[in-house]
Formats: structure tokens, C-alpha cells, sequence
């Protein structure tokens, strides 16, 4: 992550938790993020989608749209205790496109990336085009698939 | 092989899509020539006043250069100049010119062009239904002078008290020069002429090959700059009355400060610029721009605009506004919506939101298909270098929160 984005900076670390903040610029516009990822020793107890490093976009807040394509806000995990900073959805956890084993500094910052620029397209006309799918009903009552 | 910059950067591939959509397509370029080609026919046909009187046909200004674009304030509408190079006697009264053209195309009632056709102070325009317009000019060749100089003929019949005139021109030696200055030495045209062509829906098979000396989507950046600054002068004189900066004089600044680059931002900017110069040094001057012809000096490009001082300083107003945007959205941390807003100002709605859709598209399909770099120390780059990462595919989704 250093060296790849040597401007998110560790925020708290310890043996559970690694806190990332600090600013990313897809293109022209700066967006200060936070990723949260949460260790696990028992990777066998745990989905992908409950592993995965948790993405917020602090600034500056995401805008919300109900009348756009995807609206209010494409592809997030909605944040019911701050509603103003919901998780970015970057990956499909039922497709293991992730897994602890990868880095997050070539996986889910690089999607973070992607995300935000499709995400001002997404504001400048109302639709998505950054491609995605939501859940279906079976997919909503089960659970996710272990890691491992 | 090196992928041109256009490919490269988001902003120019939307400066890139807003000049194709504000351009005359190759496929209409080909029917506007097939058209005065008819007209031409028509003239000489039996019976005609301009039997055997007609020495040729031939583009003049826009159509000449490959600089058209859409008509101010209407962007389905061009319109299309055309020289009619007539054999006819010197010193004839310049509205009779005008009067045997008109009545040549006019024809009797029931014929083709019969309810087509308007006569002009300087030409006969024909309206076609589909919005294109053909702007014939009239012209007596001065064999004497320089190659295509010729006699051209006044005639304001809504200012009967104005007298006729006969003014010498050579619109043909204009467009010469400014091809020749404006030849483009890098790889510009060649990428401009794929994305022309990509859009263009009347093409009938993109894969025909074209002489690239003859293809109407392969231009300069000199030339995409030129048709975005008159995009940009009929955006602002849309909804204002009275003449605008004729396009020809932009043609005359951009020709004299042409400089074949691979960017189109820059190129607009480094027009935008040197056009600006012009207006101010006129003005600390307390005079008029006044540009002529190079290739015939009579011909003078500032004889109806401007005519008063303040006509001049409005679009001294204008270029800084332009070159005030194109700083702010280089510059700035703008994002997608914000450029968005500020190139509707500068170039109309229509293109402007049709171009950024369609680079949304690109966009979207390439971090799909993860045809998309990072640049280390953050920042996406489409096209591939040596300084970027690329990072497998992922899938959005959604919904309520996993942990």
C-alpha cells in the first residue's frame, strides 16, 4: 500500500484492525476515502462479503440521486447508522472475486478508482455504466460463500 | 506502436466527440458534393440562361477546408458555399449576376429547385428538407490576376439605396494556403479520422478504404480547432442579433498561427490565444481588426464585422471567457459533472452531454473488462504505459450490508 498509494495513510493498527484514510484522485477530482479491514484468525467462520475491507468515501459525501439510473447512490452497502457514508460495493463476494489472500492496494483500491469515475459520469448523466449487479432473493436469504 | 494521446485521456476524448458531433459528417460532406454537382448539371441543362456560361463549380470557405459545422444556433442545419465561376461579361451590373444565377436555379414553376431557392445579397441559397443549405456564389474569373481571382457581386435588395458593387476575391487561393499551412505532421489525423468515422452512421462500410489525401474525417488539429472556435462563436451569438465574427477570419488566424499538435485542447488554447492577440493589439490601437486575402489583397475578411468598436471588444469578451474555461477545466480539481457544465457553456448542450455519454460508455466498458491502468501513486490512465498497474475485473453490487 505504500508504495502504491503512498497517500493513504495507516490510521490505527493493531492485531484486529488496520484503519487506511487519506486521498485518492482517479482522474481530476480528489476524494479522501477510509478502508477498514478487519483481521480474522478463523477464516473458515466468516463470508467473503463479512471479510472484505470496508470502503467509505468521507469527502466529499456521496450525492444521492433516487431519480438516476441506480439511484440513490449505485452499488453501495447502505450505512443505516450514517446514512451519509454507506460502503462501496467493489466486488461480487457470491463469485469470490476477492479473498484475504489478495492485496488490497491491487484489488480494492484500484476498484475504489473505477467506482469514483464511474460514479461522476454516473452524476454528470444519470446513468451507471461502470457495469454491476444486485443480489437476488436467493442470494439475500443464504449466505455468502466461506473464504474458505 | 504508441497510442495516440487521444485514446489516452478522458478529457480529450470528450473534446474529440464534441467536435465530431458539431462537424459536418463525411457522409453528408459526400452528399453536399453530390448535390452542388446536380446544381452545376442543372445550370447548364437546355434551355437554361447559363447554357454554356458556366465554367466550373467548386467549394469555397468551410466545405473548402473541411471546417463545416453545424449553423449557428441550429445543429442539424449547414451550410455549404459553393462558387459558380460564370463566363460571362466584365463590367455587368452586379445585380444582374445575381438575377441570372437566381433565375437559372429558379427555373419555371414546377421544377426542381422552383421553391427551394432565395436570393441573396451575395449568392442564391437552396434549403433542402433536410437542413443543409447551398450557398451559391457567383464569379467572374480576372484572368489577369492570380490563379481563381475573380469578380464578385453585391447586391442588397433590402437596402435599395446601398449601391451595387463589385468586389474582387479569390476564395479558392485562401483555402489553398490555408490547406498547405495547416497540413498535419503528426499522427493527429489519423486517430481523429477513426473516431469520425466510428460515429458517422451513414458510412456504409467502415472498413472501405479511403485516399487519405480525399478523406473528408482525416483533419488537423489546426482545422478541429478551427471548428470548435466557430462552434463557440455560434454558441455565444445564438441569441444575440446582427453579424458575427465571419468565419472565414477565424480561418485567417488560425491559418496564420497553424501549428499541427497532438492534443485538440492545446491546439483550441493555443488558437483561442493568438486570436485574442489580434483583437487586443487592434484595440490598444483604438482600431478595427482589418485582415485581408493574402492571396488577393482586395479581398478584404473584415469588410462587414466589425464594423464598430464594440462589436470588437464583445468578442474580446467572448475569448476570455473561453480561455478561461479551458484553464479552469485543465487546471482545477473538477470533476466529471463540473467539466460537464462548463463545456455546455462553451460548446451548446447537444454535443456536449452526447459526447460525455458516449466517453462514459468507454469509460465503463473498459473498468468492466479491466482495460483500464492505475497509475502508481493512484489516478486510472486508459491506454497502456509503463508507469501503470492494471487490476483484474469486479463486479458492483449492492445491497444491504454483508457483516
Amino acid at each position: 500500500m505504500e508504495h502504491d498509494y503512498p497517500k493513504l495513510k495507516v490510521m490505527k493498527r493493531s492485531n484486529l484492525i488496520c484503519i487506511w484514510s487519506g486521498p485518492i484522485r482517479p482522474y481530476r477530482k480528489e476524494y479522501i476515502i477510509q478502508i477498514e479491514y478487519y483481521q480474522t484468525f478463523i477464516p473458515e467462520n466468516i463470508t467473503c462479503g463479512e471479510a472484505q475491507p470496508r470502503v467509505q468515501v468521507l469527502n466529499p459525501i456521496l450525492e444521492r440521486h433516487s431519480e438516476y439510473e441506480e439511484g440513490p447512490i449505485p452499488h453501495i452497502y447502505e450505512n443505516d447508522r450514517e446514512r451519509q457514508l454507506p460502503y462501496l460495493c467493489l466486488f461480487d463476494p457470491t463469485a469470490m472475486e476477492w479473498s484475504t489472500d489478495d492485496l488490497i492496494a491491487e484489488t480494492t483500491i484500484p476498484w475504489t478508482e473505477r467506482w469514483l469515475f464511474n460514479y461522476e459520469f454516473w452524476l454528470a448523466t444519470g446513468c451507471w455504466q461502470g457495469g454491476g449487479r444486485h443480489m437476488d432473493t436467493r442470494e439475500l436469504n443464504s449466505n455468502c460463500e466461506k473464504i474458505n | 506502436m504508441k497510442k495516440h494521446s487521444l485514446l489516452h485521456d478522458p478529457l480529450e476524448q470528450i473534446f474529440t466527440e464534441i467536435a465530431i458531433r458539431i462537424q459536418l459528417p463525411p457522409s453528408k460532406y459526400q452528399l453536399a458534393c453530390d448535390r452542388y454537382k446536380s446544381v452545376a448539371t442543372y445550370a447548364e441543362r437546355d434551355g437554361s440562361p447559363l447554357k454554356n456560361k458556366v465554367a466550373r463549380f467548386y467549394p469555397q470557405g468551410s466545405m473548402s477546408i473541411g471546417a463545416t459545422i453545424a449553423a449557428r444556433g441550429k445543429d442539424e442545419e449547414y451550410d455549404i458555399d459553393i462558387i459558380a465561376e460564370l463566363l460571362l461579361q466584365h463590367g455587368i451590373n452586379p445585380a444582374d449576376v445575381l438575377e441570372i444565377l437566381y433565375l437559372t436555379i429558379k427555373g419555371h414553376p414546377g421544377s426542381r429547385y422552383y421553391d427551394m431557392v432565395k436570393l441573396r445579397s451575395r449568392c442564391i441559397t437552396i434549403y433542402y428538407e433536410d437542413g443543409m443549405h447551398l450557398d451559391i456564389t457567383p464569379v467572374i474569373l480576372r484572368a489577369e490576376r492570380q490563379e481563381r481571382t475573380s469578380d464578385l457581386f453585391h447586391n442588397d435588395l433590402d437596402k435599395p439605396t446601398e449601391p451595387a458593387e463589385t468586389l474582387l476575391m479569390n476564395a479558392w487561393g485562401f483555402s489553398e494556403l490555408f490547406k498547405f499551412k495547416t497540413k498535419d505532421t503528426t499522427t493527429f489525423s489519423e486517430a481523429y479520422a477513426k473516431n469520425v468515422r466510428t460515429l458517422d452512421v451513414y458510412m456504409e462500410a467502415e472498413t472501405e478504404e479511403v485516399d487519405p489525401q480525399e478523406d473528408p474525417a482525416r483533419k488537423s488539429s489546426d482545422v478541429v480547432a478551427l471548428q470548435l472556435l466557430k462552434r463557440f462563436r455560434n454558441t455565444r451569438y445564438a441569441d444575440r442579433d446582427g453579424r458575427m465574427p465571419p468565419s472565414v477570419l477565424l480561418s485567417k488566424f488560425v491559418s496564420d498561427a497553424a501549428y499541427p499538435m497532438e492534443s485538440i485542447i492545446q491546439a483550441l488554447k493555443h488558437h483561442a490565444e493568438y486570436m485574442r492577440r489580434q483583437f487586443v493589439n487592434a484595440e490598444r490601437s483604438s482600431a478595427l481588426i482589418h485582415e485581408v486575402n493574402p492571396t488577393c489583397w482586395e479581398d478584404c475578411f473584415t469588410d462587414r464585422w466589425p464594423l464598430i468598436r464594440s462589436e470588437q471588444q464583445l468578442f474580446i469578451s467572448d475569448l476570455n471567457d473561453l480561455l478561461a474555461g479551458l484553464r479552469k477545466i485543465q487546471r482545477e480539481d473538477l470533476a466529471i459533472p463540473d467539466m460537464q457544465t462548463i463545456l455546455v457553456t462553451l460548446f451548446g448542450e447537444s454535443p456536449t452531454k452526447s459526447a460525455i455519454r458516449t466517453v462514459q460508455g468507454h469509460i465503463g466498458t473498459a473498468t468492466q473488462s479491466a482495460k483500464i491502468g492505475h497509475k502508481i501513486g493512484g489516478g486510472i490512465l486508459l491506454g497502456s504505459t509503463a508507469a501503470i498497474r492494471v487490476a483484474r475485473a469486479s463486479t458492483n453490487m449492492g445491497g444491504k450490508i454483508p457483516w
